[in-house]
């Protein structure tokens, strides 16, 4: 990442050379500029909302005592309802969830289709089965390899 | 470029691509030992079979999305014929290890296919797509033995920094598209959009170089190739390799002919020399240096850093790093300020060659190292040259290619980039090129002393092996006749021609 940006800053650095080549166009200035202020406004807005959060805090509980019961997650009032933010869910639901695309795309592009069919004529037919073959063939696969089987 | 056939130009494609259909559709229906005698067949005909299509695809292009011309057909028939020896290799070694499961064919054709759509992008949305088509089946491929620590560690490491630098394709993308009003490649900047157009298509560049990995953007490079197993490590270094440089090189050449204002206009073919003008060169003076820089920084890190390597695949890795610096010294341009004319046929050729080497070394190791690829060490690999002739004699045929040593392609790139650096003025880092090669033979011959000498043991190869082995020697043969005829390849589109400077 640290590489990329220094490829890039590497790029912006060398532009007034071609600017000078372009004649009409911004100014390195005009174009460096703004971006640099983006930067600082993304640097100062999350590190303004840290130093807001602890002068506050420190304004109506006191100096940072370090509670343990401060560093629980919390849900509605309540501390620790679903365990802590490492927990392990099964991989089915994230498998489920994976599967649902088949269907869900299926439909998302049956139903267009459908309406595109009264202009399109029969040869939107051929286009339809071969899209339906692609995404059959993923279910016929899933089916044999028993994704859909919840007890498995 | 004329408009081209729907079907004759993506055939290539589809069939590769119902290849992957048929191989995934089948797997489940096959018994656990079927799997892996009879799905590599069905991925090597359809390999075959897009091969075909794509000789005798017409050229032309897909309302300036797609295109297919001279230098596409042949780095399209570089991605087929690394497939076909990969798949081959992974027959083998998945045959052998007993893998339980045959979906490595299906995700090796669905990368192959989206390299060949890289191939023929001529549209940076179509290219960005192709991409992580490729890149998502290849992630799949890496992370194979998924038991293993080193494994997980290569397929998080690729999958997390390749999401990163997709990013900053798509970054790149926007950027393009806000300056020129187009995606497709070769359009100038609007007027005072000149900056925000070459920063754009600098992030395009970056991606690309992350994904052929020249340093800085190897360093997943050693982790990936290690964990994959061998016959993946052939595949991936082959294919993404040949068709990222593909990319790049079509973005670069239409990048220059725009700056410089003598776009034909319309799709150019990528074997198409363009004229450079003093104006253009200077403008792009910055692009000229960091590719000088990081090409010569992947040959010297990729280089002295394989000298200390045991393992053949991280040897290899940093041998692919040093390699994609030479591929890189093919994109620079000439410090001559008078109207020159800019190719890239050094660098077509230079990664047909490479590629086809590529895949053919890594699936002889493979069948080599045994079981796992636990052997695949030079002391593990002692002694199998003599065991196993057949891979002892191809292994060789494709380092001495790596090498750049005379009977082969490998020999060829090198002279041809070498003699295009210097003909551009760049004498002191052609120099260092060359002297940097000899460096490189230094490893090469390591690995090749470590395979024929020691005991004479064993062979280690089993498994099924015979589409490996024809797959093998067909590489072997191309690897040595691609040497006898490099005009076929090479040879750029007289500058002269309408087709490269009609819009001057």
């Amino acid at each position: 990442m640290d590489t990329g940006a220094t490829a890039v800053a590497a790029a912006a650095a060398a532009l007034p050379a071609s600017a000078s080549a372009a004649q009409s166009g911004p100014s390195t200035f005009d174009v460096v500029f703004p971006l640099a202020l983006l930067l600082v406004i993304a640097a100062a807005v999350p590190a303004g909302m840290l130093i807001a959060n602890r002068v506050l805090s420190g304004l109506a509980h006191g100096p940072d005592t370090g509670n343990r019961g401060k560093d629980q997650p919390f849900e509605s009032g309540l501390t620790s309802t679903a365990g802590g933010a490492g927990e392990r869910f099964g991989v089915k639901f994230y498998l489920v969830a994976m599967l649902f695309l088949v269907f869900d795309i299926e439909v998302a592009v049956l139903y267009p289709w459908l309406l595109a069919f009264a202009a399109g004529g029969w040869s939107m037919l051929v286009l339809l089965l071969a899209f339906l073959l692609v995404l059959e063939v993923g279910f016929l696969y899933l089916w044999r390899k028993g994704a859909l089987d919840w007890d498995r | 470029m004329p408009h081209a056939d729907v079907i004759s130009l993506t055939l290539p494609v589809l069939l590769v691509l119902a290849g992957a259909l048929a191989c995934i559709g089948a797997e489940p229906f096959l018994g656990e030992r079927r799997k892996h005698d009879a799905l590599p067949w069905v991925a090597a005909i359809a390999l075959l079979a897009a091969g075909a299509a794509l000789a005798f695809a017409t050229p032309g292009h897909l309302h300036g999305v797609f295109a297919m011309d001279g230098a596409r057909r042949w780095l399209g028939a570089a991605v087929v014929a690394s497939a076909l020896v990969a798949v081959g290799g992974l027959q083998q070694s998945l045959g052998r290890d007993r893998f339980a499961g045959g979906e490595p064919y299906g995700l090796a054709l669905i990368a192959s296919a989206g390299a060949l759509l890289m191939v023929m992008s001529n549209d940076l949305i179509a290219l960005f797509v192709a991409l992580e088509t490729t890149s998502l089946a290849v992630y799949c491929l890496v992370g194979l033995r998924r038991q293993r620590s080193d494994s997980n560690e290569a397929l998080l490491k690729y999958f997390v920094m390749g999401a990163v630098f997709g990013a900053v394709f798509v970054y790149g993308l926007a950027l393009t598209y806000g300056a020129t009003g187009t995606t497709r490649l070769g359009a100038a900047a609007l007027a005072g959009r000149e900056q925000l157009w070459l920063m754009g298509q600098a992030l395009v560049m970056v991606a690309l170089l992350f994904k052929v990995g020249v340093v800085p953007f190897h360093f997943w490079s050693p982790d990936a190739y290690t964990g994959a197993p061998a016959a993946v490590t052939g595949f991936m270094g082959a294919v993404i390799k040949v068709a990222g440089f593909a990319a790049l090189g079509a973005v670069w050449l239409n990048l220059v002919a725009a700056r410089a204002g003598t776009h034909p206009g319309g799709v150019l073919a990528l074997d198409a020399a363009v004229i450079v003008t003093p104006a253009a060169a200077k403008g792009l003076l910055v692009f000229t240096t960091l590719f000088l820089l990081l090409a010569l920084m992947s040959i010297l890190i990729g280089n002295f850093s394989a000298l200390r390597q045991t393992s053949a695949r991280r040897l290899v890795a940093f041998s692919s790093v040093a390699q994609a610096g030479y591929m890189l010294l093919a994109l620079v341009l000439p410090l001559s300020s008078l109207d020159e004319t800019f190719s890239l046929g050094a660098l077509w050729l230079y990664a047909v060659g490479y590629a086809v080497a590529t895949a053919g070394a890594m699936t002889a190791i493979a069948a080599m190292a045994g079981r796992e690829d636990g052997d695949d060490t030079l002391a593990g690999l002692a002694g199998q040259g003599r065991a196993s002739p057949f891979h002892g004699t191809v292994l060789t045929v494709f380092v001495a290619s790596f090498a750049g040593l005379p009977p082969t392609v490998g020999f060829l790139g090198k002279f041809l980039v070498f003699g295009d650096l210097v003909g551009k003025g760049h004498v002191l880092v052609a120099v260092i090129a060359m002297v940097m090669a000899v460096v490189a033979a230094g490893y090469y011959l390591k690995l090749l002393v470590a395979v024929w000498s020691g005991q004479p043991k064993e062979s280690a190869v089993e498994g099924p092996d015979l589409l490996g082995r024809w797959a093998l020697a067909g590489a072997a043969a191309v690897t040595v006749l691609l040497m006898l005829c490099p005009d076929l390849i090479s040879r750029p589109v007289a500058p002269a021609a309408p087709t490269a400077i009609a819009a001057r």
